[in-house]
């Protein structure tokens, strides 16, 4: 049995899908392109399905995938890759089936696009974070809840361009910071509102640099 | 290093404003569209833009198999693109009126008030305050008289059609019956009269010319001091009863097999294969059962077939075999057999809603059991023998202690089982009988040799309060006063003793509503137009149920609802839907009705036919001759 992984982007609608809506449309769209995929045996068996980085609602991504299983003995699977696209919403459009080059746990960094339609308003909070000297930003989970200064989190952050800023972010299952942090800071110190922005995941990286 | 070539960002959702209002919302998937399965047209390219509104949620609407018919009967039409719309929840309402932003179809994200035709179902009385606030979220007015040459033409069908009047003067036209060959028609008729730009009141008059089309502003309606009506006169050349369309090769036509698969978790998620239509039980009580007569029902080899191709295009993972009685398809054992042939190997889970208790063999049992075993449900709806006869609910108590003994060898540790309270000559015994059934159950499980150890028993049992209903037997009857009923509710509690059994209520104050809307008439129309203004929507919904805003709405309007509800219709009265015939004669009814008083049994329609007068509906044959020993025999 082999892994074998599925690119894919996330875009335009597609975004208002949920993590647990994609799972059953993603093993909907599977059994319809008749791609050879494992199935769990427990009593009531489930194609084996491990997605990479869990992609908040709302944020678009171009760079997503989804591993599963297979006992099929050929090598190129790419003849698969137009049905599951027939079969899948718009939105989420398949690149690639191959095997994984990479274990999902080795991800650590991710790279982020942001867009607002108010290009000066997103000029001028860059400039307000780039001043601050710290940007302090309150993350809570279900539970906890802690302070964390955005300066010392963010890997990198571009000059805006046309209402476009690109970042990165730690990611991946040690330390991940969602770019909706940054989202928080924009909304709290420069009144940007968080659902005026467009959000697009662009890469993820194995190494920090 | 990257892992990802560059893809170009796809952007289907252009509206920014669209946008910000969907990132403010529970659940805005519900809101997008996109789902695999829709059907997407070049408007240029198709004149007529029809639009499939469904009264309530999302969730709601998306599980039902009518729209899923009609969606794909009317795309595959070139010059026809029908779309999807529902009633947003409550959220998004508030968002899209404060914003001013049109209730829109999901597939163009147009607003509904640029379409040619919204096409409302109307499945649950309690559903009309969300036809108003649907038609008020895009700015069309509520009334028929007040839409000009331009607007939509606001159209109507599905079951409650068989008695809409308090909608009467809302809708441009109402459709009895069958869509699947009257409602292309009507949208070539349409074509055809905006093509020669024909004017609206003449397009009515042509469309009050098909088969099953209703078109209420071509009927007068007067009444008698008494507030009863005393005559309903067509006008214009319309027929003085319209009678419903039915689809008459339904044996021969092929269930849908494409689907638009929702991704935000509707009720009922799954393939859905429509094995008969109607109903050949009788039972009094259901309008169902009446409305959709005659029974038809669908060769096996076909079905399977269906079944095939709907999961190959929607890759569902369990099949629903649907209609009124399920287990009363002749062919439903071989039927069980081909298709378990491949949905096991496919990983396909079987569902069989609405199993009879009379039929339900060990074989069947065993089949449904080979796939999942999920709780045991079943309708007794009456709690005495005396009471299930005056129904016409054709079981005995020996059938269900059968089955139920039989689903406990098998494995089941859990029933439901659902009653009414109200039916017409009902007592305090036989409210006692309701959970005297549910402590033999409970008996019997424990008596059980061989039942499943070291699970616990549970019995449920739901009890809805009855609804008189149009075109049935008991369309004559009053309705329990919400007094009554609440006091046989808590007898009730008091008869139940064992903690196995575990009782639900539906609320009295919504069926009563229903009784009301249901046998309404027209004088309805400005309570309804009154109450949606005073905030009712969602009357439905326990949760969002306004009932002293109603109440204020019938007194504003010098109404009284019980008039409706609470009163036993005259021998010879004209009923407000005394114009629209669902193919079973009043003469039956009426005798029915009068055999019910008696508790006289009917039998099933594969037994003897009683005469229901539905069979003249179609081209083809009486209902008893076709099916059961017939096609078993071929089998």
């Amino acid at each position: 049995m082999k892994l074998l992984r599925i690119f894919f982007s996330k875009t335009g609608e597609a975004a208002y899908i949920s993590h647990l809506d994609l799972q059953r449309v993603m093993a909907r769209a599977l059994r319809i392109s008749g791609l050879p995929v494992w199935y769990s045996m427990g009593f009531n068996p489930h194609i084996y399905m491990t997605f990479g980085l869990p992609l908040p609602l709302l944020h678009q991504s171009l760079a997503e995938f989804v591993d599963v299983k297979t006992l099929a003995e050929q090598e190129d699977f790419s003849a698969y890759v137009a049905p599951l696209n027939k079969a899948l919403p718009r939105g989420i459009d398949v690149s690639q089936i191959a095997p994984p080059k990479f274990a999902a746990d080795e991800i650590v960094k991710a790279k982020y696009q942001l867009y607002f339609e108010d290009e000066p308003a997103l000029k001028k909070a860059v400039d307000i974070f780039n001043q601050s000297e710290n940007a302090m930003v309150c993350r809570k989970t279900k539970r906890t809840q802690q302070n964390i200064d955005l300066k010392t989190v963010l890997l990198s952050l571009d000059e805006p361009k046309n209402g476009t800023i690109e970042f990165c972010l730690p990611a991946g299952a040690q330390n991940h910071h969602s770019p909706a942090l940054l989202l928080k800071f924009f909304q709290e110190h420069c009144g940007l509102l968080p659902e005026d922005a467009n959000i697009v995941r662009l890469q993820i990286y194995t190494d920090l640099s | 290093m990257p892992f990802f070539p560059f893809l170009p960002l796809k952007e289907y959702i252009v509206d920014s404003k669209l946008k910000s209002i969907l990132a403010r919302v529970q659940k805005p998937g519900r809101y997008t569209g996109g789902e695999p399965g829709c059907i997407y047209k070049d408007p240029s390219k198709a004149p007529l833009r029809f639009a499939f509104c469904f009264p309530d949620t999302y969730e709601v609407g998306m599980s039902y198999l009518g729209m899923k018919i009609l969606y794909d009967i009317l795309n595959k039409m070139d010059d026809v693109w029908c779309e999807r719309a529902f009633m947003p929840w409550i959220d998004m309402a508030d968002e899209l009126k404060k914003e001013a932003y049109p209730l829109y179809a999901l597939e163009s994200k147009d607003s509904l008030a640029s379409f040619d035709v919204l096409g409302f179902t109307l499945q649950y009385e309690l559903s009309y305050t969300n036809i108003l606030a649907m038609l008020g979220l895009c700015g069309i007015p509520t009334w028929a008289k007040e839409r000009g040459e331009n607007a939509p033409l606001i159209i109507a069908g599905g079951p409650c059609v068989c008695n809409a009047e308090p909608l009467a003067d809302f809708f441009d036209a109402m459709l009895l019956g069958e869509g699947e060959e009257q409602l292309p028609e009507i949208c070539r008729t349409i074509l055809q009269a905006k093509k020669s730009k024909l004017p609206k009141f003449q397009l009515l008059k042509n469309l009050a010319q098909i088969r099953g089309v209703y078109v209420p502003s071509l009927y007068n309606v007067t009444y008698l001091p008494s507030g009863q009506i005393k005559e309903i006169n067509p006008t214009n050349g319309a027929p003085a009863k319209v009678t419903k369309a039915v689809l008459n090769n339904f044996e021969d036509f092929c269930p849908t097999t494409s689907f638009v698969v929702p991704m935000v978790g509707a009720v009922h998620d799954r393939a859905q294969i429509e094995v008969l239509r109607g109903c050949l039980r009788g039972c009094r009580f259901c309008q169902a059962g009446f409305v959709y007569r005659p029974m038809r029902q669908r060769p096996a080899q076909l079905l399977n077939s269906a079944a095939q191709c709907l999961c190959a295009s929607t890759g569902y993972e369990e099949i629903s075999l649907t209609s009124l009685s399920t287990s009363d398809h002749s062919q439903l054992e071989p039927l069980l057999d081909s298709l378990l042939l491949w949905t096991q190997n496919n990983h396909i889970n079987l569902a069989l809603p609405s199993l009879r208790v009379d039929n339900f063999t060990q074989s069947l049992a065993a089949k449904v059991s080979k796939v999942r075993k999920s709780g045991l449900t079943f309708a007794p709806e009456a709690g005495t023998q005396r009471l299930r006869d005056v129904i016409n609910k054709n079981i005995s108590d020996e059938e269900i202690e059968r089955t139920c003994k039989m689903a406990f060898e098998a494995g089941y540790t859990s029933v439901k089982l659902y009653f009414m309270m109200g039916l017409p000559t009902e007592t305090m015994e036989d409210i006692k009988g309701i959970a005297d059934t549910a402590q033999k159950i409970v008996d019997i499980f424990y008596s059980t040799q061989n039942r499943k150890k070291g699970q616990g028993l549970k019995v449920g049992i739901s009890v809805a309060c009855f609804v008189p209903k149009p075109s049935t037997p008991f369309q004559f009857c009053p309705q329990d006063t919400e007094e009554t009923l609440r006091q046989k509710q808590a007898y009730l509690l008091s008869c139940v003793q064992n903690k196995k059994i575990s009782v639900s209520y539906h609320n009295s104050k919504i069926s009563f509503l229903e009784a009301v809307f249901a046998k309404g008439d027209r004088r309805l129309a400005p309570v309804i137009e009154k109450a949606y203004q005073s905030g009712c929507r969602f009357d439905g919904w326990d949760d969002q149920f306004l009932f002293s805003v109603w109440m204020d709405c019938f007194k504003w309007a010098g109404i009284d609802p019980a008039f409706y509800a609470n009163r036993q219709l005259c021998q010879g009265e004209v009923t407000p839907w005394s114009h629209l015939d669902c193919g079973v004669t009043e003469a039956f009814l009426q005798a029915e009705y009068e055999k019910a008083c008696l508790a006289k049994l009917t039998p099933p329609c594969n037994i003897s036919c009683a005469g229901c007068g539905a069979s003249a509906l179609c081209n083809k044959g009486v209902c008893y001759e076709n099916p059961q020993k017939q096609v078993l025999g071929e089998g």
